[in-house]
């Protein structure tokens, strides 16, 4: 069997500049986003971005999601550019965007109504997931009858339910509590480590990011710049007696050098 | 044994539960009897003094309403009336939810419309009548036309909030997964605007039955305006009085079944989702 090499995402001179009405009042401020990142993303890499609240690493997470546009430079998977949304990316968004009025098992089923998967079919998928994520016997639920870690979860199987290669992670645990937080960051290393898709990770949380990721892309703000990129050197599965390891203990404390902070 | 000791509690709370639910239930019968007994006894009252000529007496009131409800001259009034309301307010409805819910969703529309609806939210539509009149003559259709100019301003307005309060969140996440416009209509959109959609018929058929009795008692006298017309010219105030309250009863009646529909629906569809950063 021929090896294939998978793509990655490279992304060249990415720059974006956001206007808006300026604070002192005198006219319109230009807002330097991001400028012009160079990035790779590996096949099966969970690449963690972290970086101060403005430093454009949503910003960058939604252009490779394709909702926002680059002002100039190019995302592109493999040979090809990104332009839209694709089936081979799915999200998890921090306020979980789950529709209220549908039960879990439709939210995670929805991505693939979407694709006009069939029902049985789709549905069939989305039973795997949810208990995959943990969430058995809560199909019938809606939204607000779970506790946000629990939405989450939901948030989580709808974006496997695509089998995406590239899973895109907007502050994923940002809106939980710091006990639901670890349950689902255990949660989400132990999936993740049985499939390895290619994740990009947004977060604020420097220990999350170590925890979680095998490379971690420090940015700086305004404009947005990438200030550095760490190797985490900590062997898969990772477990929670790592968080006293030494290397764990020296990437932290770099991180945060790099930070500024 | 504890077990025991809890139950015999429990008893006694489901006991004093059930004493507050069956005072609960005497003030709601009792409280509105409180109100109407001494209305009814004061009405009496005034209308058998020396010298009323046209105050009808509570209990002719009574015996006319019983009378109409059951004869046939209200029920016909009844058909006539309404034909016209389900012409006109049907026709509010079927057009005034799309173009409410576009106008959410399309800045352009909202720009063409708007002042229109603007217009027809603060002038009392009662004067546009006689130009009617003119245009569509003494039909059905000028009449049904009333009631559609009283009734669409109030449920374009519900269904376009309806829509402009989908959080742009959900929008996105839609986008995400491969929506297109379509699809986020139909699978978004839509559904978060059901509970506005029913909003905007409970708004829109009350104004509606306003438009309607409007228009049958300043421009073209039939159904119920025909009814009242000739029961005041012939001084026969207890059958205005009845025919009243009737016309009261029944859009009571239908605003409750509205009001209840809307509830039902409105109660799984609760957006809880928030702005998010």
């Amino acid at each position: 069997m021929a090896i294939e090499q998978e793509p990655g995402i490279r992304i060249e001179g990415l720059s974006k500049r956001f206007f808006r009405p300026a604070a002192d009042g005198s006219g319109t401020e230009m807002l330097h986003v991001l400028d012009r990142i160079e990035l790779e993303v590996r096949p099966h890499e969970f690449m963690s971005l972290i970086g101060p609240s403005g430093c454009g690493k949503t910003t960058l997470l939604r252009m490779i999601a394709g909702l926002a546009r680059a002002d100039e430079g190019s995302l592109r998977i493999g040979s090809e550019a990104i332009t839209g949304p694709g089936p081979e990316r799915a999200m998890v968004f921090q306020d979980f965007a789950l529709l209220p009025w549908a039960s879990v098992l439709d939210n995670v089923a929805f991505g693939l109504k979407l694709r006009r998967v069939r029902r049985t079919e789709r549905e069939a998928t989305a039973l795997d997931l949810i208990r995959a994520v943990g969430l058995e016997g809560f199909e019938k639920a809606l939204p607000r009858q779970l506790s946000g870690g629990m939405q989450q979860r939901v948030g989580l199987a709808r974006a496997l339910a695509m089998d995406p290669r590239f899973l895109l992670l907007d502050e994923p645990f940002g809106a939980l509590d710091e006990i639901s937080r670890r349950v689902m960051q255990d949660e989400l290393i132990r999936i993740w480590e049985s499939d390895k898709k290619t994740a990009v990770f947004v977060t604020h949380s420097v220990d999350e990011a170590v925890f979680l990721s095998d490379r971690i892309v420090i940015m700086s703000s305004r404009p947005g710049r990438i200030a550095d990129i760490v190797e985490v050197g900590l062997p898969r599965p990772r477990t929670r007696d790592m968080e006293q390891d030494r290397i764990f203990i020296e990437i932290r404390a770099r991180i945060w050098q790099a930070l500024g902070l | 044994m504890a077990s025991s000791l809890a139950d015999a509690g429990e008893q006694s709370l489901l006991r004093s539960w059930r004493r507050a639910r069956r005072r609960d239930l005497l003030w709601r019968i009792f409280l509105p009897l409180a109100v109407i007994v001494p209305v009814a006894l004061i009405w009496q009252w005034a209308a058998l003094r020396p010298g009323n000529l046209l105050l009808p007496t509570f209990t002719s009131f009574v015996t006319r309403s019983v009378q109409l409800l059951f004869g046939r001259a209200f029920w016909g009034a009844l058909v006539t009336s309404e034909s016209a309301l389900l012409i006109g307010f049907g026709a509010a409805f079927i057009l005034g939810v799309p173009v409410g819910l576009a106008m959410g969703r399309a800045r352009s529309l909202e720009g063409v419309v708007d002042p229109y609806l603007n217009i027809a939210v603060v002038t009392p539509m009662a004067i546009v009548m006689p130009l009617l009149l003119i245009i569509f003559g003494f039909t059905i259709w000028s009449r049904a036309i009333v009631i559609f100019v009283f009734a669409v301003p109030f449920v374009i307005v519900p269904c376009r909030a309806g829509v402009l309060t989908v959080p742009p969140r959900l929008l996105e996440m839609a986008r995400s997964f491969g929506a297109g416009e379509l699809d986020l209509w139909r699978e978004v959109l839509v559904p978060a605007a059901i509970p506005s959609i029913m909003s905007g018929l409970r708004q829109g058929f009350a104004h509606a039955l306003t438009g309607m009795i409007v228009a049958e008692l300043d421009l073209l006298a039939v159904g119920f305006g025909k009814l009242l017309l000739e029961f005041r010219d012939n001084f026969d105030s207890a059958s205005v009085f009845a025919t009243v309250f009737l016309i009261i009863c029944q859009s009571v009646l239908v605003m409750l079944i509205l009001t209840q529909l809307e509830r039902k629906v409105g109660a799984s569809r609760v957006l809880d989702v928030a702005g998010g950063a």
